[in-house]
């Protein structure tokens, strides 16, 4: 027997809030791009897109994320056939590779530090920090949330009576790969 | 006995799989793939302006659409959900064009 988190329609209350949240975070990243491509020229002198960015390795950064997505599907698929082992695998391989993308944005923000491009040089430079930098925040949330929950696969096992966590992780974490699939083709692609 | 949280059955297959593991790698190379001619194009000499902005905007809404549909299963969720989730991004969508708009920056923004 499991608890009811039904809506009155007979909509799981967790999933529907997970959308909503969803939902707004789309309008967040929508003000942040909206804000960047409002900036991009102003450079004040510094250094701008075309100078700094070096696609083949942001390439390789988005292909790490969207592999991450493949990674967090197939836990997802383990945790409806309740193949706890496949579940682990795929949990920490998916926080792994958001590592890597985490290291990755690390030492792209310190390759452009060292180009001079600050927060403060320019509006382009704030811009791209605040929307690049809000991105890899909420990669970091989500290794810190597929780290708990592999703790807990470990520890207690992950079942679906034991709530739908693990959906509403894989949920969040595919959102954090479709926000940056817009982020690439926009803000690096369409710059250089 | 009814209480304010009744105890329910959860419906199995209201959150079962529709694909499989190997659906899902299929899915995953049709999105590399995509992504490796996003980056592929943008090299290509003499293949810009409107024509080069067009194709990464529709090989990007592709990539979207897809992870949103299969990985996110959103395809296959009831028509609230879908609701909340694309008037979000319409939202998004007006948010970017009335501030483009408003900075009368919207067609010097591509």
């Amino acid at each position: 027997m499991a608890v009811a988190h039904t809506t009155s329609g007979g909509l799981d209350i967790r999933k529907t809030a997970m959308w909503s949240f969803l939902a707004s975070e789309l309008m967040f990243f929508g003000a942040l791009i909206s804000t960047f491509l409002l900036y991009r020229g102003r450079t004040n002198g510094g250094p701008d897109a075309e100078e700094l960015f070096d696609i083949p390795f942001t390439s390789v950064s988005s292909f790490v994320l969207l592999m991450s997505s493949l990674t967090m599907v197939l836990a997802h698929n383990a945790w409806e056939r309740n193949d706890q082992r496949q579940l682990r695998l795929w949990l920490l391989s998916t926080a792994g590779l958001g590592l890597v993308f985490l290291g990755g944005q690390f030492y792209e923000f310190s390759t452009f530090v060292h180009e001079g491009l600050k927060l403060d040089t320019s509006p382009f430079g704030s811009s791209f920090y605040m929307l690049t930098g809000f991105h890899g925040a909420h990669v970091a949330v989500g290794v810190l949330m597929l780290s708990a929950m592999s703790i807990l696969s470990f520890r207690v096992g992950l079942t679906k009576s034991r709530g739908m966590n693990v959906e509403l992780v894989a949920l969040y974490w595919h959102f954090v790969d479709i926000v940056w699939i817009v982020i690439f083709t926009v803000v690096y692609l369409l710059q250089v | 006995m009814a209480t304010e949280s009744t105890a329910v059955e959860t419906t199995e297959e209201e959150h079962a799989d529709h694909l499989s593991p190997a659906n899902y790698w299929m899915i995953a190379l049709f999105l590399a793939i995509v992504t490796a001619v996003e980056v592929a194009i943008t090299y290509i000499p003499g293949y810009d302006g409107a024509l080069l902005v067009t194709s990464l905007i529709v090989l990007g809404i592709v990539k979207f659409l897809t992870v949103v549909a299969f990985f996110m299963h959103l395809k296959y969720e009831p028509f609230t959900m879908n609701f909340m989730f694309y008037f979000g991004l319409l939202g998004a969508l007006a948010l970017f064009i009335a501030v483009l708009l408003s900075f009368r920056a919207l067609f010097d923004t591509f």
